[in-house]
């Protein structure tokens, strides 16, 4: 955990002095340490998302809901990473339109649970 | 790969920006440009595939 940390800081010691007048390198430094930092956690992150594809087995029916909750966070992840990099960079435009992409991409995911709680609720005659 | 990518970054862009001001003021305006744009590039350079490595592995990990 440390690790992480101390990556960090050194990377915003090192992208300072580079802020003035070469941003380039300072939002490359950026990325490359961010890169780094979950670079660190993906061992752990595979080993999470094992685990919870064993909890999957056990849902029988609706096992395939759990396939979309990961896919749902995956995408919140990589938009997430690159709206936050634009923003860094200065450029706030691109960074909203990363963040309302991945918004469409994970509505386009999630509408089959919609439809089957609707079809719950019809058939159930609540 | 962990740390000495960032300081390989930081020595070419402090470097580049030494060159850059060097240059600028013995009147060279392009060769600053273009040794700016040459360190960029190099940069790009070794930080794409990582960047590529990173979403590969989201994707595969995430099965998006």
């Amino acid at each position: 955990m440390i690790k992480a940390a101390v990556i960090g800081i050194i990377a915003v010691f090192l992208a300072a002095p580079l802020k003035k007048d070469k941003q380039q390198f300072a939002t490359a430094i950026t990325i490359c340490a961010g890169i780094i930092i979950i670079g660190l956690a993906m061992n752990k992150l595979g080993d999470v998302i094992y685990q919870i594809k064993e909890i999957e087995r056990y849902l029988g029916k609706y096992s395939d809901y759990i396939e979309i909750l990961l896919k749902v966070i995956g995408i919140t992840y990589v938009a997430e990473f690159g709206s936050n990099i634009c923003k860094d960079a200065g450029c706030g435009a691109v960074a909203n339109q990363i963040e309302f992409f991945g918004k469409i991409m994970i509505i386009s995911v999630s509408i089959p649970v919609v439809t089957s709680v609707i079809e719950l609720v019809m058939d159930g005659g609540i | 790969m962990t740390i000495n990518l960032i300081f390989k970054i930081a020595a070419v862009g402090i470097l580049v920006s030494v060159l850059g001001q060097v240059l600028k003021h013995s009147g060279r305006e392009e060769q600053a440009f273009l040794v700016s744009l040459a360190g960029l590039i190099l940069v790009l350079l070794w930080v794409v595939p990582y960047i590529e490595d990173l979403f590969e592995t989201i994707q595969r990990l995430f099965s998006i």
